[in-house]
């Protein structure tokens, strides 16, 4: 009991001295006579000072970025509703590029004579038929043609109010006739035919039968649709698979297609 | 020997300050002041207070012995409470001793531009806040500091390390 008491009283002791040395100090350091004591303190110690502060420093960002996790939290969703938001605008971009690129091409190919409905392309697991949303309300009707700039789409199978479903060359139910150019050939109405044919849709692709055996109609060479359903001179595809029975009166081909039908965005339907 | 203890603590107690500044703001000058108060020898206590402040007197650009008089008088104010209200391992005696935390960081926040321009500094509320807050980590070390320190030392023989 006497050690503990003897001990506060020491505590009391340091603590009186500590505050006269304290008056002590301001007023020798008041006075400027402790310059000496001040560089060689500040010429040993600063350094490890800075050392320390500059750890205390990272230590203390790296908790920083536990607290602000919350403020990073947001500012991530934050930017993931802005990106979305980017990518929306680019999608309608797109579509509008596409647009432009397509009325482009529907201008410049002379078919001024004629009145188009833009029609957006609807995407369904079809392959030989095509969805667009524009019907009857648009004034579409059943067998008008479908087209991009001069390229044969399809033809309007069946009409509602606000859609319609456009029978690609590839339905099994479509034959239409068609003429086989020269592959150099630019110019439909100057240009050489070599055969009349007809094609018609199957499970393997656009057939093509019915060429004249004497015609010179090779690979390559350009499909038009000549037909009294469609109208006019419509491009379609390439010859390609070329072959010839001899025991056969005419040859048969498969058309490759200009058009990739799945990447169609953009139609326009012929309805006058 | 016990010149080199206080040394090899003055480098720790100088370190520890500056980490403890940048990491938070906390000063572990007066904590350890605080914590070692009725533990060791007082002239050991004393030297090493002396020393450390007047180090951190220079490394915070302080006139010499400010940092003294601001870890002394909340001590004193402790010394004096103490006599009515004991400073043992218990609720008041940790009240006390954040009443002392509190009362130095509000010193640090005034005194030091006081000593240098002789002007004081206006205390606002979330000063006041980021004190208490302070205080409170502070006791909290005060709390660890004595468990480790009374399973380091027997209770009655405070100099001498337990025997296994």
């Amino acid at each position: 009991m006497k050690n503990s008491s003897s001990k506060v009283e020491n505590s009391n002791i340091a603590i009186y001295l500590s505050l006269v040395l304290a008056i002590v100090f301001l007023l020798m350091d008041g006075f400027g006579n402790l310059a000496g004591l001040r560089n060689g303190i500040s010429f040993t110690f600063e350094p490890i000072s800075f050392q320390a502060n500059s750890a205390g420093t990272k230590v203390g960002e790296y908790f920083q970025t536990f607290v602000n996790l919350g403020a990073f939290r947001k500012e991530f969703n934050d930017l993931k509703i802005k990106s979305y938001e980017n990518e929306t605008q680019y999608a309608n971009y797109l579509v509008l590029k596409n647009e432009n690129e397509a009325l482009k091409k529907q201008i410049a190919l002379g078919n001024k004579g004629s009145k188009y409905i833009l029609a957006n392309v609807l995407r369904d697991d079809n392959v030989d038929i095509l969805l667009i949303d524009q019907g009857s309300e648009s004034d579409i009707r059943q067998g008008d043609v479908v087209s991009v700039g001069n390229v044969f789409v399809g033809i309007v199978s069946s009409v509602d109010l606000k859609g319609s479903s456009v029978r690609l060359p590839s339905n099994e139910s479509s034959h239409l006739e068609v003429v086989v150019l020269k592959s150099e050939s630019d110019n439909v109405a100057k240009a050489n035919i070599l055969s009349d044919a007809v094609v018609s849709g199957s499970a393997e692709g656009i057939k093509i039968e019915n060429i004249s055996m004497n015609s010179s109609v090779a690979n390559g060479d350009i499909v038009y649709i000549n037909d009294s359903k469609v109208g006019g001179y419509f491009a379609l595809g390439y010859i390609v698979g070329l072959s010839s029975n001899p025991a056969s009166t005419y040859k048969t081909a498969f058309v490759s297609p200009i058009l990739d039908y799945d990447n169609l965005m953009q139609v326009f339907v012929k309805v006058e | 020997m016990s010149i080199l203890y206080v040394l090899l603590t003055t480098f720790g107690v100088i370190f520890l300050e500056s980490f403890l500044v940048a990491l938070g703001n906390l000063r572990f000058l007066f904590l350890l002041n605080v914590s070692l108060f009725n533990k060791i020898n007082w002239k050991h206590l004393l030297s090493l207070s002396v020393l450390s402040s007047l180090i951190l007197d220079v490394i915070y650009h302080y006139v010499l012995g400010t940092n003294l008089l601001m870890v002394a008088v909340p001590l004193l104010i402790m010394m004096g409470i103490s006599l009515a209200v004991p400073l043992e391992n218990s609720l008041p005696g940790y009240s006390v001793k954040f009443v002392c935390i509190f009362l130095y960081y509000l010193f640090v926040a005034f005194v030091p531009n006081l000593i240098l321009t002789g002007q004081g500094t206006v205390i606002t509320g979330v000063m006041l806040g980021g004190m208490v807050l302070k205080a409170a980590i502070s006791v909290l070390f005060c709390v660890a500091f004595d468990i480790v320190w009374s399973r380091l030392r027997k209770k009655e023989e405070g100099t001498k390390l337990r025997s296994l």
